[in-house]
């Protein structure tokens, strides 16, 4: 199936007063048509600024598209001047925030946030737009959604408002969404509706959407395929069976090793990975999960793995799968 | 709203009170008294004057009579002129004042507004260091001499304004710059401050997802919440500007509310100073009950207590 948007070596940085924050280091990936795609890592690897960097809506300065490129239907987004790339946000792609509570305008009536692309994009008129407001209300289940449209966010529950985010971000037809920890903030009952929600619209309209999350129940219940992050690198990525169940990554089995389990016995204690990201001011030479891995050979620290297709586009950066590691690979595949 | 509007009400004349009486208690705790100045008056005409003016009765029953004739909106007479009374003062004085007042709030609010802004989309470059190197001098620069330099140079060295007095519009022109100097620069820094506030929120990112221009993110979106706390000092600043300013009536020689409220003091000229301390107050008070009313327009998270959308 074609790529709706491929990411192929970007570079992003941040110019600080304490001096150049490389964020993101050389990242690939791709998202085809109708796909989902998970974008998974822990705080500070790089996993949001790789989103907000696809619509462009990092401030420039500090930010700076070092190299690489972000082909969105084939035209590189990077390339694009900031009035193409308004012509794109909101129309072709849609975006969701972490904090539903923030990220409406408070002073401003809910149909009204909904209306604004609508009018920008799609030409309609302010009553045109406003009837397709509330029919939009009305798909993401909000009940009585021509009374909630002439309403202020502070009305609406946390769960609502994420909802009303999804109809601004949806309002157009977006080919592809992006969705940033669309549910941390939610709590789970709420959480699983959202994503029930995304999942069904998604199946109606067709739209690609890119879940950046570190919540791996999202992930295991919203992706086809995903990438795990790790200090503004791919560390792994396949599909969802793939990274569950042959992490190949010592990093990834940390991930998942981490998350607590519904069996665990009461006072077992739970397994996180010790110590921290390294800090991209200064990125380590080599592997970046080198100081924190419990398979780390010599190797790790001098010289940094390559992404190694492990079979079925599987692929993992790992020197754990060369062949001259083959007697530790053994501890890690148990 | 009726009814939030009367509870305000009733709260604004028990403050009115409490400010007549303190300001009546403070006077009189003062020693001395209104004639003292008049020289070598002989004992008689003292005490026809004490009389008079009710300043031989007990404390309580002056501070009666006053209240008294508040209630029928009667500041009482000057203690130092037989024919003129505080509300002549005040009718006469509050106009020139109100008139100048608005004129420097208008340039103030403004030029504030817009310097804020400016400094604020331009965070940390030239003209967000221009607009606050102009607010530092705004606040910094006593009005007095910012009045004295703008008389000698575009009025005494160019000509193009007249140097003082009260007449023509032409006049009003410089001691309103000299009066707006102060709030534009409070209130540019205030702008500044709550615009960066503003645009690092979560919903200007979405309304910059949304595909909108950067102009109508910034009309739109921005200004609107940033404004509220501009709006919040705006009673205050209204309040001390529509008032009159002593130091900037006197030098431009302008008959206004100010010079009157300065000279009372001086002149321990009673009725005029409690006068105008209730005047003040009064005005202080509508403003800020202005104010509340206009926070529940600008952010509608915010609610009068009582009143029903």
């Amino acid at each position: 199936m074609e790529n709706i948007l491929e990411v192929r070596d970007l570079h992003i940085s941040f110019h600080t007063y304490a001096g150049e924050v490389k964020a993101v280091r050389g990242i690939n990936f791709e998202v085809k048509k109708g796909e989902t795609v998970g974008i998974v890592g822990e705080s500070g690897c790089g996993k949001s600024v790789t989103a907000q960097s696809i619509m462009k809506l990092l401030p420039q300065p500090p930010t700076q598209y070092k190299q690489g490129s972000i082909l969105f239907s084939g035209q590189d987004l990077l390339k694009k001047s900031e009035k193409e790339m308004q012509k794109i946000r909101g129309n072709d792609i849609g975006m969701i925030f972490q904090d539903p509570m923030t990220s409406l305008n408070p002073t401003m009536k809910t149909g009204r946030q909904i209306t604004e692309s609508l009018i920008k994009h799609q030409g309609m008129s302010a009553g045109e737009a406003h009837k397709q407001a509330i029919e939009l209300l009305k798909m993401v289940g909000i009940p009585q959604p021509d009374k909630r449209a002439n309403q202020y966010p502070h009305e609406f529950s946390g769960g609502m408002r994420q909802r009303a985010m999804i109809a601004i971000a949806l309002a157009c037809r977006p080919k592809l969404l992006i969705a940033d920890e669309p549910t941390t903030a939610l709590d789970v009952t709420i959480q699983a509706q959202i994503l029930e929600l995304m999942k069904e619209l998604q199946a109606k309209t067709g739209t690609s959407i890119i879940i950046i999350t570190h919540d791996l129940g999202v992930v295991a219940d919203m992706c086809d395929r995903v990438v795990v992050m790790y200090a503004g690198e791919v560390a792994e990525t396949g599909t969802v069976d793939q990274i569950f169940y042959q992490p190949q990554h010592p990093y990834t089995k940390g991930l998942l090793k981490s998350v607590p389990r519904l069996d665990m016995r009461r006072n077992e204690p739970l397994a996180p990975i010790i110590g921290t990201p390294p800090d991209l001011l200064h990125p380590p030479v080599g592997c970046p999960f080198f100081a924190r891995c419990e398979y780390a050979m010599e190797v790790c620290r001098s010289h940094k793995p390559e992404l190694e297709e492990m079979g079925g586009n599987h692929q993992a950066a790992c020197w754990l799968h060369h062949p001259l590691a083959s007697n530790r690979k053994e501890g890690f595949a148990q | 709203m009726l009814r939030y509007t009367l509870q305000r009400l009733g709260w604004a004349l028990l403050t009115l009170w409490v400010v007549v009486t303190l300001t009546f208690s403070l006077m009189h705790l003062i020693p001395g008294n209104p004639f003292a100045k008049e020289g070598n008056m002989p004992p008689g005409v003292f005490e026809n004057l004490m009389k008079y003016y009710n300043l031989d009765q007990p404390l309580y029953v002056q501070y009666w009579l006053y209240l008294k004739s508040l209630l029928a909106l009667d500041f009482g007479p000057s203690l130092k002129s037989s024919t003129i009374t505080v509300n002549d003062y005040i009718s006469e004085g509050f106009p020139v004042s109100l008139h100048l007042g608005l004129q420097a709030l208008l340039i103030g609010v403004t030029l504030g507004i817009i310097l804020g802004v400016i400094a604020a989309l331009y965070h940390n470059r030239f003209p967000d260091y221009l607009s606050m190197i102009l607010a530092i001098i705004g606040i910094s620069v006593p009005n007095f001499i910012l009045a004295t330099v703008f008389i000698n140079y575009v009025a005494v060295e160019w000509g193009w304004l007249p140097a003082a007095t009260w007449g023509t519009w032409k006049h009003t022109i410089l001691p309103s710059l000299a009066l707006a100097a102060m709030p534009m620069a409070f209130i540019a820094r205030l702008m500044r401050s709550s615009m960066l506030e503003v645009l690092s929120q979560d919903y200007i990112k979405t309304a910059k997802a949304k595909g909108l221009a950067r102009n109508v993110v910034i009309i739109r979106h921005t200004l609107r919440n940033a404004i509220l706390p501009v709006v919040t000092v705006l009673g205050i600043i209204t309040a001390n500007l529509v008032t009159g300013s002593f130091v900037i009536e006197h030098i431009f020689g302008i008959p206004g509310m100010g010079e009157m409220f300065v000279k009372g003091i001086f002149n321990r000229d009673y009725p005029v100073i409690l006068g105008s301390t209730v005047f003040y107050s009064a005005i202080l008070i509508f403003l800020i009950f202005l104010v509340d009313v206009m926070y529940t327009w600008i952010d509608p998270r915010i609610k009068v207590a009582g009143g029903s959308k």
